[in-house]
């Protein structure tokens, strides 16, 4: 056998000793828990109020002269440091109508939300607390004559507030 | 005899290797991507809406009947005018107002059929509030319409008012007029009362 090979032997044998000893490396190390606290997410919706919405005066006939309105309230409620949102109103056609007699229906949201000068419709606002009232104005024409417009009935189209999330580049 | 051995042979399996898993990687990027966008519309961002739930509204009527019609023959005392005298209804007139709101009512001037010329313009028509249907005094005309009803009756929804109609034959009509007849309308106008 010559010297190498020898060496060779030797060193693999001085391994395998070192090696099947204790069997572990004892690299430093350390180890610590990570705490996170909680993570809460936020909400975005649109609330009816307790009270139902009605039409004042409480007429039991519309007639010529009268002018009523019918107002409902809404709360939205929107929390998130990043949150920005929009409300849409969008005004269905009515199902019936009173000839003499035109409607008005509109929106106002409380403190914060701006309005889009060009889509009245339309108010963007960030977190907090908003009330939106809804008025539907019926106003019939004191000079509707003879009995055009008589025994007919208003039935208001759909009207719905809708509340959109939208991210702000 | 020198074997020459190509030292670097062995370096182009592991870069062709490197390049067919990046290959690999990129083809699976782009097939993510597709499947991103191929999804379309939307980021599910949060939304929520309400509706309005308004309750309709009705308009309200107008309506007006004499003697439970719209259009009503009177019948007049059977008597036979002479100058002076006159004739009435034989029964008050019950106005009622079929409507839901309450009306001012007032009767325009009578109109005559064209034939009627000969008696007609000797006569005196007058519509009165009454509850019973008595001729004035002989020689004396009463009140002609539209004055003889007075300031407009105010007539609220299903309430009723009695009218007495009278004819006089004025005291100055020729004796031209014996016999002859006459047939004429009276309309009653019932107008909307405004809300006070």
């Amino acid at each position: 056998m010559n010297k190498f090979v020898k060496g060779s032997i030797a060193g693999a044998a001085g391994i395998t000793l070192l090696l099947g000893g204790l069997g572990s490396f004892a690299l430093w190390n350390d180890s610590t828990t990570v705490t996170a606290g909680a993570v809460n997410s936020g909400e975005l919706q649109i609330v009816e109020s307790a009270a139902e919405g009605s039409w004042a005066p409480k007429l039991a006939h519309i007639v010529p002269g009268d002018t009523v309105t019918y107002t409902e309230t809404f709360t939205v409620k929107a929390k998130g440091d990043n949150l920005h949102a929009q409300l849409i109103a969008n005004v269905g056609e009515p199902a019936s109508k009173i000839t003499g007699a035109e409607v008005t229906t509109n929106f106002s949201v409380s403190g914060g939300a701006t309005r889009d000068p060009a889509n009245k419709n339309l108010y963007t606002f960030d977190q907090g607390t908003y009330e939106v009232k809804v008025t539907i104005t019926v106003v019939f024409d004191w000079t509707t004559a003879g009995r055009t417009g008589q025994n007919q009935t208003f039935t208001p189209g759909p009207v719905t507030v809708s509340l959109e999330q939208v991210l702000l580049p | 005899m020198t074997q020459h051995r190509r030292a670097h042979a062995s370096e182009r399996p592991r870069s062709s290797a490197i390049r067919r898993i990046l290959a690999t990687a990129g083809v699976f990027g782009v097939a993510i991507a597709t499947a991103l966008s191929a999804t379309g519309a939307t980021y599910a961002l949060w939304s929520d809406n309400a509706s309005v739930n308004a309750p309709t509204l009705t308009a309200g009527s107008t309506g007006l009947t004499i003697n439970g019609m719209t259009d009503a023959t009177i019948p007049m005392t059977a008597a036979h005018l002479y100058p002076g005298g006159s004739v009435v209804s034989a029964a008050p007139l019950t106005v009622h107002n079929t409507g839901t709101v309450p009306l001012s009512v007032t009767a325009a001037a009578p109109v005559f059929s064209s034939t009627d010329a000969v008696l007609a313009p000797h006569l005196t028509v007058a519509l009165r509030p009454s509850d019973a249907c008595a001729p004035g005094a002989v020689g004396t005309p009463p009140t002609a319409l539209p004055a003889s009803m007075g300031s407009p009756l105010l007539l609220p929804p299903g309430a009723d008012v009695r009218l007495c109609l009278e004819v006089y034959l004025s005291a100055d009509a020729p004796s031209t007029v014996q016999g002859a007849a006459a047939a004429f309308a009276v309309e009653l106008d019932g107008a909307q009362v405004p809300r006070s």
